[in-house]
């Protein structure tokens, strides 16, 4: 009887732990695409936002204007009045970059970063969330020499405040 | 006495046999179910292919094309870009692998191994690629899968997989 008693309670703590395991899994997969929704929600709302959304031509509703940024980036107390935010950076990620952070106007166009809210002292990168985005520059070279907007590729980069 | 010891005995062994049964067919329906899973679906992954498309390439430099112009003259079979006179075709492989090792490391040891990028148009027999044949890099045969797929014109859907 006792002996019974011992094997039902091991066939129940073995089902249990086979079945937190299998929840378990399934709570990472779902961790993990919440946390890419978010990332899309970001990048989404920033580029939407008329500092950094690329109005001059109806071409890419969804870009961010690579040359705003930079006027943003040269004065980093108004990107920590507009959003409540640790760090803003847009990164260039093609055509390849030099690898060098846009400070100054001719670091343009080939620069990579431009920081427009630079991190803290004492806060690490930790937690900071990314999203793909088109950047939008005037190109002067473009269309014969009058100039048009070229298109790249880049990342956002953001980390929130420390609650 | 000795008998009903060696009655509770075999009662704990069938017990115990019927326990391990049971697990093995859990574990069975678990594995079969990691096995057979369809790649994920990657908000990420949808993110760069939206943001893939509106990349100005080189193709008919110094009027270039937007990458999702490039895909189309490669789908009608136009040869040549104009004014440089590339194949439009080169012109959209280069590009999307430059763009994906960019955007992510592809190594044994990196949670990117590989990926697999394919540019479709539904015919009435069935998708057809574009480009021949998918565009492959890094290991490629793995148990998990990000993927996402973003569609045209014309019926041409751009579908990347990235291979964990």
């Amino acid at each position: 009887m006792a002996f019974m008693l011992v094997a039902v309670m091991i066939f129940f703590a073995m089902v249990a732990l086979v079945y937190f395991s299998i929840s378990t899994a399934n709570l990472r997969e779902t961790a993990e695409q919440l946390r890419e929704e978010e990332a899309q929600e970001l990048a989404s709302q920033l580029s939407g936002t008329p500092e950094l959304a690329f109005t001059a031509s109806s071409d890419c509703s969804a870009c961010i204007d690579f040359d705003k940024a930079f006027a943003l980036s040269q004065n980093p107390n108004h990107g920590k009045k507009l959003w409540n935010l640790d760090f803003l950076m847009i990164e260039r990620i093609y055509p390849d970059p030099v690898e060098k952070t846009c400070l100054i106007p001719s670091d343009l166009p080939d620069c990579k970063n431009i920081r427009i809210i630079n991190l803290p002292e004492g806060r690490g990168l930790s937690g900071t969330k990314t999203a793909f985005v088109s950047l939008a520059r005037w190109d002067a070279s473009l269309a014969g020499g009058s100039g048009d907007y070229k298109y790249e590729f880049g990342k956002i980069h953001t980390l929130a405040k420390n609650p | 006495m000795k008998k009903k010891a060696q009655e509770e005995m075999v009662g704990f062994v069938l017990i115990m046999l019927v326990v391990a049964v049971v697990f093995l067919v859990f574990l069975g329906i678990y594995l079969r179910q990691a096995t057979n899973a369809e790649p994920t679906s990657s908000a990420e992954i949808s993110q760069f292919l939206e943001a893939a498309f509106e990349i100005t390439t080189e193709c008919g430099t110094p009027f270039p094309r937007k990458l999702r112009d490039v895909i189309l003259m490669c789908d009608t079979g136009i040869a040549n870009c104009p004014l440089t006179g590339e194949d439009p075709c080169v012109i959209l492989k280069e590009t999307m692998e430059n763009v994906i090792k960019s955007s992510w490391v592809f190594a044994e040891n990196s949670p990117t191994k590989g990926y697999v990028l394919d540019i479709t148009r539904e015919t009435t027999t069935g998708p057809v690629s574009v480009l021949n044949e998918p565009i492959f890099g890094g290991e490629i045969s793995c148990r998990q899968y990000r993927s996402a797929a973003k569609p045209l014109p014309d019926g041409i859907t751009m579908k990347l997989e990235i291979c964990l």
